[in-house]
């Protein structure tokens, strides 16, 4: 597939953009944040009627403010609040902000911190093929009849 | 004025499938507005893939939600072939068509059973979810699963279907559209019905478009957008176009939501038809590096998937914007001026899907 176009955007504009796009015949798809060891970004997206796209990336950073859109498109709204919950990007303007009450999740800010791969330690196939080995010489083990008479433990008055 | 009452909706209510809150303020029996409150069932799981081989992340993604599990398989594995630039063999791409039209049936039977529940209609419910379990026995067959799948891999498809199963399934698929049809009269036709759901929950064309909504929540106010149109899979050469009412009311969404599965069983029969013969995956080498955003549409609507990879096994981060995601917006926006009684059905015509939402 073609590779694709990511516009550069700053803060400053990005309710221009917001603006100029919705005049052109866009409507808000979605947006989303993008946090990397490396860097961290939101990349917001456009569609047209015609299913046609336009997408930009504005460079964030957990602590900063960004304007919101929800001016232009009320659409932005859930997205806006899940990231600034979800990663601590405060959105100056919401129309309707959830105050970090949208996911309420058990750790704050959640995707803010780049989480460390899970490294699998090799389990060596003989050491784990012999616990599970079965003698097949030697009788299985005789388990104690259930004693139907009796009780079961804590039942019962 | 009158006085003015929250009244709680959710997280439990009998007609909700999966917990949602809104807080309905109420000026006598008419509501002036709605707050939603979500949360109750996010799992984190697009932060799982920082942590886990990208290969088994379709397992997990899949799991996302029960219902669309089959197109979020699909939407990751593309996102994935895309940022690869994996091209996958032309049966894979007609057998992942398929199954994501058998999503299609499922999913709106399953929702036209609900919606018949929520109106008191029961034995349509039942009726629907009948004819339904013809469709998960397929999907049984053809998979293995009822529910949750697991037939999709980057580079293709775990599992292949022979060309004898798929011409009788084709025939099963003909028994479904007649099983259908009765049903389809009573929600197009039935007095009790069209009382219950004309005329409300109105939502313009203009408002649908610019307040975000997607899917049949979108297409029955009369905007035709289709994200099968972009061709994705084998939908380039399948014959099709979007199913719209103008109505924009409950009806409306009732009615594209019946006339999509007609379009869904004639679209699987151009895949077996069309179906050409040979493998259904590539080998795949070497790890994502780069990114993409595709979208496909799911039962509910347009999904976006995103994905970034860094050139290791373990993808920087992975996005899954849902359709009912985008479609709580245009649902708070038809809530207000109706009655208390007719919130249920009011939550219920976007065809919510919780588990895909909060992901």
């Amino acid at each position: 597939m073609d590779p694709q176009v990511f516009f550069p955007a700053v803060k400053t504009e990005v309710v221009e953009i917001a603006q100029r796009n919705k005049a052109l015949g866009y409507r808000f798809a979605q947006m989303h944040c993008v946090k990397t060891p490396s860097e961290m970004f939101i990349i917001y997206t456009f569609e047209k009627l015609d299913l046609s796209i336009e997408q930009y990336r504005l460079p964030a950073e957990t602590d900063g403010a960004v304007p919101s859109v929800s001016g232009v498109f009320l659409a932005a709204v859930l997205y806006e609040n899940e990231i600034s919950e979800l990663y601590g990007v405060e959105f100056t303007g919401l129309a309707l902000d959830f105050a970090g009450t949208l996911y309420e999740t058990a750790k704050p800010r959640a995707f803010a911190e780049v989480a460390t791969p899970v490294k699998k330690t090799p389990v060596k196939k003989a050491a784990a093929a012999e616990k599970t080995k079965v003698d097949l010489k030697k009788p299985a083990e005789e388990k104690a009849p259930i004693n139907l008479k009796k009780p079961a433990d804590g039942g019962g008055n | 004025m009158g006085e003015r009452t929250i009244i709680p909706f959710g997280p439990q209510h009998p007609v909700l499938p999966e917990p949602l809150h809104l807080d309905l303020i109420l000026e006598d029996e008419k509501i002036v507005g709605a707050v939603p409150s979500i949360g109750f069932i996010h799992r984190g799981l697009e932060k799982l893939v920082e942590k886990r081989d990208f290969q088994e992340m379709a397992f997990v993604i899949e799991r996302i939600c029960g219902i669309c599990s089959f197109i979020h398989g699909q939407g990751y594995v593309q996102t994935i072939e895309a940022v690869m630039g994996v091209e996958i063999p032309e049966r894979a791409k007609y057998l992942r068509s398929f199954w994501g039209e058998l999503s299609r049936v499922h999913s709106h039977l399953l929702w036209l059973g609900l919606m018949a529940d929520a109106f008191g209609f029961e034995s349509l419910f039942m009726h629907c979810w009948r004819v339904r379990e013809k469709v998960l026995d397929i999907f049984e067959e053809t998979t293995g699963g009822r529910v949750i799948f697991s037939v999709c891999k980057v580079g293709g498809l775990w599992k292949n279907v022979d060309g004898d199963t798929l011409r009788r399934i084709g025939g099963v698929l003909k028994d479904v559209d007649k099983d259908i049809r009765p049903l389809a009269d009573v929600f197009m036709r039935d007095y009790t019905v069209q009382k219950r759901c004309v005329g409300l929950g109105v939502l313009t064309k203009e408002e649908a478009f610019q307040l975000g909504a997607v899917g049949p929540m979108l297409r029955a106010s009369g905007v035709a957008m289709d994200a099968r149109k972009l061709g994705y899979a084998a939908y380039g050469n399948l014959e099709f176009e979007p199913v719209t009412e103008n109505a924009g009311d409950c009806q409306a969404r009732i009615a594209v939501r019946v006339r999509e599965i007609y379009q869904a069983l004639d679209i699987m029969r151009q895949c077996i038809e069309k179906m050409p013969g040979g493998e259904v995956a590539t080998t795949v080498k070497g790890n994502p590096q780069g990114e993409y955003l595709s979208r496909l549409e799911q039962p509910r609507g347009e999904a976006v998937y995103y994905g970034k990879g860094n050139g290791t096994k373990y993808l920087d981060r992975f996005r899954v914007r849902t359709p009912t995601f985008a479609n709580l917006i245009p649902l708070l926006h038809i809530i207000p001026g109706c009655d208390l009684a007719d919130v249920p059905l009011l939550a219920l015509t976007i065809d919510p899907c919780i588990s895909c939402t909060e992901r």
